[in-house]
């Protein structure tokens, strides 16, 4: 076995590997000193990489190794360290059945003396070490050319908390966690079936993240799935720290705003999605989980309006829609009406609008700008700032920037009213994605407003469009199901059918027989046996 | 690279399909709200245009005590011409989509309208909903000068006045730029158009302290309709006349009518509901001109003291109604037949309609035909529903 310096070590990461890989795809010896050496040199003696010497019952050296802070110390000390240096195993040896005390000493230990869930044996270096750093306890004894790699693992984790992103009235609270084992049984507890089949992968050449993908045999389509394996496999990157690197490198479309992944936090929307024949894939490390083939209207979908009754979800959709509308056109179509179209408002609105700007120094198309770059700065500046500064950003912002601009004469009060009823507008969209992309959008619309009035502003509308019909995800239209339109998927767009009514899953995503709902329509009915209670 | 191009190139056949390019800033804008058009001497025209002062006529807090609404006025050969030189004066775009009423003056009508039916009919601003209203006796000018009270922009106080006048008003009716316009091309029938009549001086009334007594002195009021023969201005209805014309044309709707009954006393009524239809007969080479008119009417106040229970004094009062009806319409008919020689109602369009072949002997001078036809027929027939909350009169029920 080779040494090396701790600086080689780092220098062949960042390199293209080669001299690492080849000398990680070692063989593991028999001598321990020699393993342990191995190890020791690989991590380049980190602090967080613990040795701890045994001396086994029958006087055979054993060395065990944890990676500090990943494993559960008293598991390690119970089932890992007692088992193989207490007295009473000593006895128990002796005490052993014939046939267990002709088995090889390994086979012993990794069948009756190691205590742990799981213990699996590995021959090769690279692969010892990767346990290792993933919280696994790794018992070398010497002469013995393999390594156990015990599963003592606990993650530093937090607990499962409410949602803080997608908030709802009625449904459950709870959220994925960074911990993707967690969240992988977060659905598992939602759909109690075999047929939920959950793949591991790996991404990042460094951080060799854990990824799953969760699909339903039997309701996602198999050219779909393998699609997604394709398009995982492709990645070659070093890294992979959030679940948004691999939706970068996975989406169709690079250019395009909108988003052709959907990504959520809450397990029952992950659960609905696969039930429909969606693909999700989950980022060890976030609590972010993207979902594949995504559709446009399912942005403007939120979990509430499935748990809610059908008629005040659909009412909601519609209301929503409005906001959607709002958020793109808002200022844009103010902007066209005051400067290009001043006959199609109203006299007395046009004499109000006209005394609300004497003296507004800005054209309003600049006023519009202005007002949206602040209000999007206030809105970062709210994101980002540390919490105890709330409540001055919100007195300066509504204040200074609200009543003062407006008593100062540089903005009018119409103009803000457009301007927070767009703020207001864009947070009805309950994906933040979707939301961003159209806020952006806006700015290149109030620029064709602006110069074009609403003939600029139809134009980049018609322009919007062609681009969204243009767009597919995973080789699913975006648009659909309503370009390419299908009745039967119309039932859950803009408005929401109710249960009994929505029969089949999703044309486009799911794999024929699609049948998901027999249940009849329910009608009043008439007491069974009224009688019957009073015997 | 090509892809790019190609898009590039599609996107910029955008552009030359850009109409008129007019971008205005609100706080550039003067908004006319009144248009006022009056002949002065040596065939020009004094064109006038009352403009808001938005600052002053949606004041929040305060007013500063200007006029809410400025008045330019300019000289010009043409109209165009003169609103060209309005522009001397005014310190805004003036802009015209929001014009509430145009306003000619008596004398420029008598002269002829069509030129300024051109103009506003060809600018691209002007739309077409506006009412039209004839100073009369006066120039449009000043019709415009007078302020008013509750709507501080008086073109909107004259054009509610008018809606809400017509509504419940039967001598009152407006005329809408559109519908003047077609009843100057229509061969078959001559334009109406309502008059205005200043009331005070003009001068005063275009004070801010016109409005500071609870009865302004210095007003407009609507008048009875004037008559056009084509483009010009022939004679004035009275407001007796211009309501038999409003009922017969079946315009007469919430309008009220006084109706005396067998003891002499006045029954008010309301009508709810009126349709009218004229008719023409050919009769070997003789034309005959009917009108049917069926009007619904609501009992309002009663004077009269008879019992307003039974059939009898109800179909009494419908004949006598009727008979009233008669009378007025009548007297309107043989106003415009004989004596303005102007077919207001439309009987030639009715003829056109249903003997296009004998219209075509008739269409060159039909207003002349129209004065010799024998009077019109009227057939009326009045309905009367409702008596309203109580039945007879008070003092009688009281007595029984």
């Amino acid at each position: 076995m080779q040494v090396r310096g701790e600086s080689e070590i780092m220098t062949s990461l960042s390199h293209q590997d080669q001299q690492r890989s080849f000398s990680l795809q070692d063989l593991l010896v028999t001598h321990l000193d020699a393993n342990v050496h191995a190890i020791r040199t690989a991590t380049g003696g980190s602090c967080d990489i613990v040795y701890r010497d045994l001396k086994l019952v029958n006087g055979i050296r054993a060395v065990v190794v944890v990676t500090d802070g990943l494993v559960d110390m008293q598991q390690l000390q119970q089932f890992v360290i007692d088992s193989l240096t207490l007295d009473h195993t000593f006895e128990s040896l002796n005490d052993l059945p014939f046939e267990m005390k002709e088995m090889p000493f390994p086979e012993l230990l990794r069948q009756s003396i190691l205590k742990a869930g799981s213990v699996e044996e590995h021959s090769r270096l690279d692969q010892t070490l990767d346990a290792l750093i993933s919280g696994l306890a790794i018992l070398f004894v010497d002469g013995f050319d393999r390594a156990f790699a015990i599963d003592v693992k606990h993650y530093p984790d937090r607990s499962i908390t409410p949602s803080e992103a997608e908030t709802v009235v009625r449904g459950p609270r709870d959220s994925f966690t960074e911990n993707i084992r967690t969240n992988t049984a977060l659905v598992r507890r939602r759909i109690k079936h075999p047929d939920l089949r959950i793949e591991g992968h790996r991404a990042g050449r460094v951080t060799m993240t854990n990824l799953s993908i969760l699909y339903i045999k039997g309701i996602a389509r198999h050219s779909i799935v393998d699609e997604v394996r394709s398009r995982l496999r492709r990645i070659d990157i070093d890294a992979v720290l959030e679940s948004g690197y691999i939706e970068a490198m996975i989406q169709d479309n690079a250019r395009s705003t909108f988003p052709t992944v959907y990504h959520t936090e809450r397990p029952d929307v992950i659960a609905a999605e696969l039930l429909e024949g969606k693909i999700a894939i989950m980022v060890d490390g976030t609590p972010i989980v993207l979902v594949v083939p995504a559709l446009f209207v399912s942005f403007f979908h939120s979990p509430e309006d499935y748990y809610q009754r059908a008629d005040v979800a659909s009412f909601i959709r519609l209301l929503r829609s409005i906001g959607v509308f709002f958020t793109l056109l808002g200022p844009s179509f103010y902007i066209a009406l005051t400067t290009f179209h001043q006959e199609m408002l109203p006299t007395q609105l046009i004499v109000r609008l006209i005394s609300q700007r004497e003296g507004i120094p800005f054209p309003a198309f600049i006023e519009a700008m202005l007002m949206e770059i602040t209000f999007d700065i206030l809105r970062e500046a709210g994101v980002r700032m540390p919490k105890m500064f709330g409540p001055t950003v919100s007195f300066v912002g509504t204040l200074i920037i609200g009543q003062s601009a407006v008593e100062a004469g540089i903005v009018s009060p119409a103009m803000l009213i457009v301007v927070a009823f767009t703020a207001i507008s864009s947070l009805v969209i309950p994906e933040t994605s979707m939301s961003m992309s159209l806020r952006l959008l806006r700015y290149p619309l109030m620029v064709l407003s602006g110069t074009f009035g609403l003939y600029g502003m139809m134009a980049g509308i018609i322009l919007l469009t062609l681009h969204l019909c243009s767009l597919r995800s995973f080789g699913v239209p975006y648009m659909s199901p309503l370009a390419p339109f299908t009745e039967e998927d119309a039932g859950d767009t803009l408005i929401r059918l109710p249960h009994w009514a929505a029969k089949k899953r999703p044309h486009q995503l799911s794999v024929e027989p699609n049948t998901r709902n027999r249940t009849p329509k329910p009608h009043p009915e008439p007491q069974a046996n009224p009688n019957e209670d009073h015997k | 690279m090509f892809r790019l191009i190609k898009m590039a190139l599609a996107l910029s056949l955008l552009i030359p399909l850009v109409g008129c390019w007019g971008r205005l800033e609100l706080s550039d804008m003067a908004i006319t709200m009144g248009l006022g058009i009056d002949l002065a001497d040596g065939d020009k025209y004094i064109v006038s245009i009352q403009v808001v002062d938005a600052g002053e006529a949606s004041a929040q807090k305060g007013s500063l005590g200007r006029s809410p609404v400025v008045l330019y006025s300019a000289k010009g050969k043409t109209i165009a011409e003169a609103m060209q030189r309005m522009t001397t004066s005014s310190p805004r775009t003036i802009f015209n989509s929001h014009l509430r009423v145009l306003i000619i003056g008596e004398k420029l009508a008598r002269h002829g309208i069509s030129e300024v039916l051109d103009f506003i009919s060809r600018d691209r601003q002007f739309r077409t909903d506006f009412p039209v209203v004839i100073a009369k006796n006066d120039k449009a000018g000043n019709a415009l000068k007078i302020l008013t009270p509750i709507e501080s922009i008086p073109a909107i106080q004259l054009m509610r006045a008018l809606e809400y006048s017509e509504k419940h008003w039967a001598p009152t009716i407006a005329i809408h730029f559109d519908e003047l316009i077609q009843g100057l091309i229509a061969k078959g029938r001559q334009p109406v158009v309502t008059g205005v009549v200043m009331i005070g001086s003009s001068e005063e009334g275009s004070r801010r302290s016109n409005l500071q007594t609870t009865s302004p002195k210095n007003r407009l009021r609507f008048t009875g309709l004037s008559v056009f023969h084509r483009d010009r201005l022939i004679g004035w209805l009275t407001e007796e006349e211009s309501r038999g014309f409003n009922i017969a044309m079946g315009k007469a709707y919430k309008g009220t009518g006084n109706v005396e009954c067998s003891d002499g006393n006045e029954v008010s009524l309301e009508v709810q509901e009126s349709k009218s239809k004229l008719k023409s007969k050919l009769k070997g080479d003789n034309l005959v001109l009917g009108l049917d008119l069926k009007i619904e009417a609501n009992v309002e106040e009663v004077a009269c003291k008879l019992p307003m229970t039974k059939d009898e004094t109800i179909s009494d009062l419908e004949k006598r109604t009727e008979d009233t009806l008669k009378e007025i319409i009548n007297k309107t008919l043989n106003r415009v037949q004989h004596d303005l020689k102007a077919d207001i109602f439309g009987f030639g369009d009715e003829v056109h309609r249903k003997y296009p072949k004998y219209w075509k002997k008739l269409s060159n001078d039909w207003d002349t035909h129209f004065a010799e036809l024998p009077p019109v027929e009227l057939n009326i027939k009045v309905k009367i529903r409702l008596l309203g909350t109580v039945t007879n009169v008070l003092e009688s029920e009281g007595s029984e």
